[in-house]
Formats: structure tokens, C-alpha cells, sequence
């Protein structure tokens, strides 16, 4: 590559950089907004979800994707998990000791975390199956060509492989 | 392959079929209730230089004494002369009864054979040889006067006999016969002493047709021999013979060893001359033998003041140094242009006119850097103004312009190539024309047609197609000249329906195998429906390999000659062209079209008719579907292969997988989160 295109590619980055500052800056304001009307929201609930959520925050940080796949899978996932606990405490009146006895149970952590694992999971089997199903319609679409070329060469003899004179 | 699993019937069309003229109709060692040859009795004294002679019977009239010449195929026998002869009688000329092409056994050949009557008495060289004295008025009474009736006889149809000499001169009981004359080219046999210059310093091949002056100089030479005796000119050699004629003069030649017979002073004096132009006719001839005596001067040829020195020889005369220029064609080559000839020529001759002509030649000769090419045609044109009488002169070569056509043919059938070669210069630079323009017999209406002729030839030679070039010239030059194309050579056909019926006859014995790709058979054609341009097919446009593809065309212009000669059915040519056809079909791509092809060539070849079996692959209308569908099809073709390509990328496979996977997994992922939503939902929410 030429230094001139490095330079040009460099500061095609900057610009994005520049352009992204402001949208990060406002999704942080909207997460901690979502945290605060969370915190009012859900009061001691929260906890259990700051601590839960622990797997999407992982994943988050490390998929630097463009679609972040990996990220929304397990928020999703994770969500699952921890939604009927929360929803639990919010039923039984958000106590103190309620949350104690919650959190102490290894039970509930690890259910939270397994369905956030399973989002893990679920990403990375997903290609394969996808590979089979794609792979299994390439294969029938392929044959169908093969047996349109096979007619076409019957039809207008292998002269037809060459490539034509111009 | 759709096609190779379509038999075309073609084959079997052929198998089964019955030409209407077939080969076995070729009559075999005779004609068929009129004559038989007898093969075992050859006639060696009765032989031409074209012909063998041998004992025929005649089935008709079995007391008539015939016999038949059995005719070579290495010259052109004189075609003009037999269609005119046939069944023409007069006491002093053999009967040619009929001719016809016959299947000779013994050779295994068709030939052409003619049937004559047979002269009765002994040759007169026999007598001659004997010592057999005759008498002024038995020359005149008994040879002379019989021969110019059959003479003007001739005349009258348009011929002369060319081949006057004691050979051929049978004397019977009270009947003198002169032979045959057309079994060879004009004069071809006939013995050097009684043909006239102009006739002997040509090649033998192409003397070109005699004139009635070539007659009375044979008959004058006779009566000469029979007078005095010649014996002392037939021992020298030609070469010998045509210096001293052109040193002195063929009159004074002979008056100088003989003391002329004073009875036929004016004869020998008209005739035994060497310029054509003055020589005796028949009219004259006719003339003196009634009586009339013109007490002729004794020719002189005009003599230079002082000589003209050329390899060691010294010339007086203009027509002796073209001889000896002719002769000697490599020092006069070398001498020529630095000899001063044309100042020899203004001063010593007092002809400033031919002195200017020589001194343009000769700058001819300094042109192309005086290559081998130009300094023969330089010597051909001085040797033509030194002697526009005589033929037409290059290295090694002498042709009258009637020549040229025998010659050519000659050449073609010997395999000489490099004379051929020299023929062709001789037309590229015109030279028929120039020798033509310099002399009076030049200008008649015969030798103006001819000169046309060859001019157009000169084109004929240019263009680089099927049916001209240099076989076209020859055929066009020699227009009863029998086709020499391989395939039908040995049946000796003369004619362009003859060529069809033969070709139709030899279709179920060759059309499986033969190709129709002969330059001869084009060239015939072509010459004999006078095709003046080249074939094209238009709606081949779009098909190079088939648009250039020269047996399609030899095909196309055997349609055309079908057409001209009356459209007869030859299903037997129509099933061999198809056949040819059939191995053209793959240049169209289409098998099913292919196969439909096959199946109208079956039909087309059914007919008969070229015209048809053409059809089935030319119309444009097929052939354009063909290309059209083709390039769609090539399309199509690479665009699958391409997909092909892509549904196998791996690569590209790897990629897509994960893209779909990654959506399948987001999607799982949010169903089973809507799913638990809607469950804690309806759980904690709708319950209480």
C-alpha cells in the first residue's frame, strides 16, 4: 500500500472515531439512565441484577463485532435467566432478606449464568448448524445446474466450455 | 451426443441406388453394334504422336475396311477439327466415322476412340524410300489437284490439315488419300521440313492451329521432294535446318543444292517462302493448278549492309538473329544489352522504327534490377520485333499465340511446371498482345479474340478462389480439353453433363469417402459455365468456417452447373454431396438441429437436386437460429459455471455460515427470551 493511501486510510479512521465520540457518549447517558430508573424501578432488585448481568457485561467488552451477535445472544439469553428471579422478588415484596436468602442460594447464580452460557453456546453452534442447512441447499442447487449444463453440452456439444473468440 | 446416435440413411440411399447413366454404359474395345477393336492387331504405320492404331471391324458393313486410334491421354487431341470431321466423305480425305469415349480392357481405362476408314495402297514416304519416280503432270493431276479440293473442302468447314507429309499420304489404285489429322494437337507429328518457319521454330505441343498457307507449304515441300528429292535436308538436325532457312530463306535453301523444275517454279516461288503474309493460299494454289503461270520472282530476304556479330555467329538478317537469340537464351541475355543492337538495327537495316522498339525492350531488361524475370521478357520482346511472324519466344520455350492453350494443357498434364510458370509471365507481362500488334496476321479477328481472351485470363490467374487460377486458364484456353480432376480423369468426359452423369455414376463407389475438393473439377465447372465471379454464400455470414469452406463451395457450383445443364436428377451426386455435407455438420453447434439437417439431407439427396441438399444447410434461416442460440447457450453455459463456482467457494461458504448462524442464534436468543417474558408475565403479572 502506498504511504498516501495509509495516510487517507488513517484519517478516514479519525473521522469515524470522531463521528462515533458523541454516540457513545450518548449511550452511556442512556444506560445510566436505564440504570437509575432501574435502581428506582426495582430498589434492592437491582443488586441481582447488577450481579447477574455480569456475563452480557463480558460479552459486551469482548465482541467487537459489527452486528455484536455474540453481545445480543447473551443478553438475551442472560435476561432469561435472571427475569423470572427478579420478577420473584418484586412479587414477594423486594425484601431485604428475601434477596438475602437469593443470593445465597449457589442455585440462582448459576441458573442466571448457565442461560447466559447458553447464549455463549448457542452463538458458536449456530454457524455450524446454519453450515449444514446451507450446505445441504448448495449441494441440491448445484446438482440442478450440473444437470442444466449437462443438457446445454448434449444440446450444443463441449464447444460450448470454450471460451468464444472475441 | 444426440446426433451420433442418428443414422442419415445416406449410405444405404446410396447403396441402393441405380445411376440412370451408369459406368458399365461406357461401350468397351468398341461402339456397341457399330464397331469392335481388335487389340491384338496394332497398326504401328496408321500411329499419331497422340494415337495408336489397330485393326477394327465394322459391324455394320463388314466389307468396310476401318480402323481405330485409340487416342493418349497426355495431349489434347484437336476437338475442333473432330466434331467438324465426323462423317464427312471426300475421295482424298479418310472417313472419320464416328468417335466415342470406349472402356479399353487392356488398359483398363476409358479412352477416346476414333473409328476410320482405312486407307487403302502404300504411304508414299514408302514409295519415295523406293525411288519411285513421278512425273510433273502426275504430281499436279494426281496429288496436287485431289489434295486442294480436299483442302478447300476443309476450308469451307473452317479447318486446315496440318499434318501434310508423306507419312501420311496413302496412294492406292487410282486414289490418293491424305490421313487423319485430329488424334493430336495441330502438327504435333508432322515432320519439321514440311511445316514453315513460323510452325517449325515453335515447340512442337504449340505450333497452334494450321492455316491453309501451313497446307500449301506441305504440298509445295512435297511436290518439291517428289521433283528433286530432299533427302539431304532430312538428315540435318531441326536446329540445322531452321539456321539455314532463316540465313537464306527456305526457297533459296532448296534452289541452291537443287536446279528447279521449271513446270513448278512459280508454285515453289509463292509458296516455299517464309513470311506468311505473302505465302500462297489456296486461292493462288488453285489458281496456278488450273493453268495460270505468274512467273514469280525468286524470294529474297532483305540483308543488312554489314552483320550483326552474336556468339560467334555473324546475322545479316533480322529473323536469323531472333533464332539465334531464341537459341542461345542465356548469352543473348548477358550480350543483348550492350551490344548496340538497335543502332545495328537503324543503321545497318535502316529501320529507325524497330531500332526505337529494341532500345525500349532493352530498358525493360535494365528494370527490377535485371532480374531473371525481366531480361526474359526483354528478350522475348526484341526477338518478337525482330520477328512478329514468328512465336512467341521466352527461355527455352517458343509458342504461337494458338499455341498457348495446347501448350498449357501439355504442361499441366506432363507435371512441367517450371514451363508453366514461364507461360504465366509471358501472359502477366501481355506479351501475346505486343507480338499481335507488331505483326498483320495479328490483327485478324481470330488472333484479336484470342489476345482477348488471354487478357481476361490474366484476371482468371488473380483471383484466389475456388474455380480460377491456373487450371481455370487452362480449361478456359482448352475448352474440349477432357477434365483432369482425379476423379474422373480416366473416364475422359468432355462435356460438363457428361461430368455430372460420371460423378453421379462414381457416387455409390466413391461418395461414402471421396471428398468433392479437386481443383480440376472446380476449374472445369467454372470454365464450363463461364463463372466470372467468385462463389460466395452470403448467408454464411455469420459462419466463417463454413463461408470458406471450399468443397461447399465446389458443391455450390456443381448446383450451379446442375442448374445449366437442364436440372437433371442425379441422386447419386445429390446423396455424395449430402454425405460431404453430413461431415460439415459440426459446425453448427446444435445437435438437434443436426440431427434434423441429417434428416433433410436424407430427403434433399432424394430429390436429386444439389439445389435442394444445399438448402438444408445454408438457409440462412437455420444457420443464423444456430448462431443466435449458440451465443445464448455459451452464455448461459459460462453464467452456471460461475454460480457453480460460487455455490462451491469455501471460503465464501465459511462466511455465509456464519452470518446465518450468527442471525439464527439472535433469533433463538430473543424467542426464548420473549418466551420467558411472556411466561413471568402471565406468572407474576395476569395471575395476581
Amino acid at each position: 500500500m502506498a504511504r498516501a493511501d495509509i495516510i487517507k486510510a488513517a484519517a478516514q479512521k479519525d473521522v469515524q472515531e470522531q463521528a462515533s465520540q458523541p454516540k457513545n457518549k450518548i449511550k452511556l447517558g442512556a444506560l445510566g439512565a436505564l440504570c437509575l430508573l432501574m435502581a428506582v424501578f426495582l430498589q434492592l432488585s437491582f443488586v441481582l441484577v447488577l450481579i447477574g448481568m455480569f456475563p452480557t457485561a463480558i460479552a459486551h467488552l469482548i465482541d467487537n463485532t459489527k452486528n455484536r451477535v455474540k453481545y445480543q445472544c447473551v443478553l438475551a439469553c442472560n435476561i432469561s435467566g435472571l427475569l423470572p428471579f427478579v420478577a420473584e422478588l418484586i412479587s414477594r415484596g423486594n425484601e431485604k432478606q428475601q434477596i438475602q436468602a437469593l443470593m445465597s442460594d449457589p442455585k440462582t447464580l448459576f441458573v442466571i449464568y448457565a442461560s447466559a452460557g447458553f447464549g455463549f453456546l448457542l452463538v458458536n453452534a449456530s454457524p455450524y448448524m446454519a453450515a449444514w442447512f446451507v450446505k445441504s441447499i448448495n449441494v441440491r442447487k448445484a446438482k440442478y445446474i450440473y444437470q442444466v449444463q449437462e443438457q446445454l453440452v448434449e444440446e450444443w456439444g463441449p464447444e460450448i466450455m470454450q471460451t468464444l473468440p472475441k | 451426443m444426440l446426433e451420433e446416435q442418428f443414422d442419415s440413411g445416406l449410405r444405404k440411399l446410396l447403396e441402393t441406388y441405380k445411376p440412370r447413366r451408369g459406368l458399365d454404359a461406357t461401350p468397351i474395345d468398341g461402339m456397341p453394334d457399330r464397331f469392335s477393336i481388335d487389340l491384338d492387331r496394332a497398326l504401328p504405320y496408321l500411329d499419331s504422336e497422340g494415337a495408336k492404331a489397330y485393326e477394327a471391324e465394322d459391324l455394320v458393313n463388314p466389307s468396310r475396311a476401318v480402323y481405330a486410334l485409340i487416342c493418349s491421354l497426355d495431349y489434347p487431341q484437336y476437338y475442333a477439327a473432330l466434331e467438324k470431321m465426323r462423317g464427312i466423305a471426300h475421295p482424298s480425305l479418310l472417313v472419320l466415322h464416328d468417335y466415342s469415349v470406349v472402356h479399353i480392357s487392356r488398359l483398363n481405362e476409358n479412352r477416346l476412340v476414333l473409328f476410320l476408314e482405312k486407307p487403302q495402297g502404300v504411304q508414299l514416304s514408302d514409295l519415295i524410300a523406293r525411288g519411285q519416280k513421278f512425273g510433273d503432270t502426275q504430281i499436279i493431276k494426281m496429288m496436287l489437284t485431289p489434295f486442294l479440293e480436299a483442302l478447300e473442302l476443309l476450308r469451307d468447314l473452317g479447318l486446315s490439315h496440318g499434318r501434310i507429309n508423306p507419312n501420311n499420304i496413302f496412294i492406292g489404285d487410282n486414289k490418293i488419300t491424305l490421313g487423319e489429322f485430329y488424334s493430336e494437337p495441330p502438327g504435333l507429328s508432322q515432320p519439321f521440313v514440311y511445316e514453315p518457319l513460323e510452325r517449325i521454330t515453335a515447340e512442337v505441343y504449340a505450333k497452334g492451329a494450321p492455316n491453309e498457307k501451313t497446307d500449301t507449304y506441305a504440298l509445295a515441300m512435297i511436290a518439291f521432294e517428289l521433283c528433286h528429292g530432299i533427302a539431304r535436308f532430312k538428315v540435318v538436325t531441326k536446329q540445322e535446318f531452321i539456321t539455314r532457312i532463316t540465313m537464306l530463306g527456305v526457297y533459296n535453301v532448296l534452289a541452291a543444292a537443287y536446279d528447279v523444275n521449271p513446270n513448278f517454279s512459280d508454285f515453289f516461288r509463292g509458296t516455299l517462302i517464309d513470311n506468311r503474309t505473302e505465302r500462297w493460299g489456296l486461292r493462288e494454289m488453285r489458281t496456278w493448278v488450273d493453268g495460270k503461270r505468274y512467273n514469280i520472282i525468286a524470294p529474297m530476304l532483305p540483308q543488312a549492309a554489314r552483320p550483326f556479330p552474336f556468339n560467334g555467329i555473324e546475322y545479316y538478317n533480322v529473323r536469323s538473329l531472333a533464332y539465334g537469340l531464341s537459341r542461345y537464351w542465356r548469352a543473348a541475355g548477358i550480350d543483348i544489352p550492350s551490344s548496340k543492337l538497335d543502332r545495328w538495327i537503324d543503321i545497318a537495316l535502316h529501320n529507325p522504327d524497330m531500332g526505337d522498339l529494341v532500345t525500349r525492350s532493352i530498358k525493360i531488361g535494365a528494370r527490377d534490377g535485371s532480374s531473371e524475370k525481366s531480361r526474359n521478357e526483354m528478350l522475348g520482346r526484341i526477338i518478337a520485333i525482330l520477328d512478329p511472324q514468328g512465336p512467341l519466344r521466352t527461355k527455352d520455350l517458343s509458342l504461337n499465340i494458338d499455341g498457348i492453350g495446347a501448350a498449357v494443357a501439355y504442361f499441366m498434364i506432363k507435371g512441367m511446371t517450371t514451363e508453366l510458370e514461364l507461360v504465366l509471365d509471358l501472359l502477366n507481362a501481355d506479351m501475346p498482345n505486343f507480338l499481335a500488334s507488331l505483326s498483320d496476321y495479328g490483327k485478324t479477328k481470330y488472333f484479336t479474340d484470342l489476345i482477348w481472351q488471354m487478357q481476361r485470363e490474366r484476371t482468371v490467374l488473380q483471383v484466389n478462389a475456388i474455380g480460377f487460377g491456373l487450371e481455370r486458364m487452362i480449361y478456359d484456353l482448352n475448352p474440349s480439353l477432357p477434365c483432369y480432376s482425379p476423379i474422373l480423369r480416366q473416364y475422359h468426359v468432355t462435356s460438363k453433363e457428361d461430368a455430372l452423369f460420371t460423378l453421379d455414376a462414381l457416387a455409390r463407389t466413391k461418395g461414402d469417402k471421396t471428398p468433392l475438393l479437386d481443383k480440376h473439377l472446380a476449374a472445369y465447372f467454372a470454365s464450363k459455365i463461364n463463372l466470372t465471379k467468385e462463389l460466395r454464400m452470403a448467408s454464411l455470414e455469420k459462419m466463417p468456417s463454413l463461408k470458406n469452406n471450399e468443397e461447399l463451395k465446389i458443391l455450390l457450383l456443381l448446383n450451379m452447373v446442375q442448374e445449366k445443364a437442364g436440372k437433371p436428377r442425379l441422386i447419386g451426386l445429390a446423396t455424395w454431396a449430402a454425405i460431404r455435407m453430413e461431415a460439415m455438420l459440426e459446425n453448427i453447434h446444435n445437435r438437434r438441429l443436426r440431427r434434423l439437417i441429417k434428416k433433410d439431407l436424407k430427403t434433399a439427396a432424394g430429390t436429386g437436386y444439389l439445389s435442394y441438399v444445399l438448402g438444408a444447410l445454408i438457409e440462412s434461416k437455420i444457420t443464423r437460429q444456430d448462431h443466435i442460440g449458440f451465443k445464448k447457450a455459451h452464455a448461459i453455459y459460462q453464467y452456471n459455471s460461475e454460480r457453480i463456482k460460487t455455490l462451491e467457494n469455501q471460503e465464501m461458504f465459511s462466511d455465509l455460515s456464519h452470518q446465518m448462524g450468527g442471525r439464527l442464534a439472535m433469533i433463538l436468543a430473543y424467542l426464548i427470551l420473549t418466551v420467558t417474558f411472556y411466561i413471568v408475565v402471565d406468572q407474576y403479572v395476569l395471575r395476581h
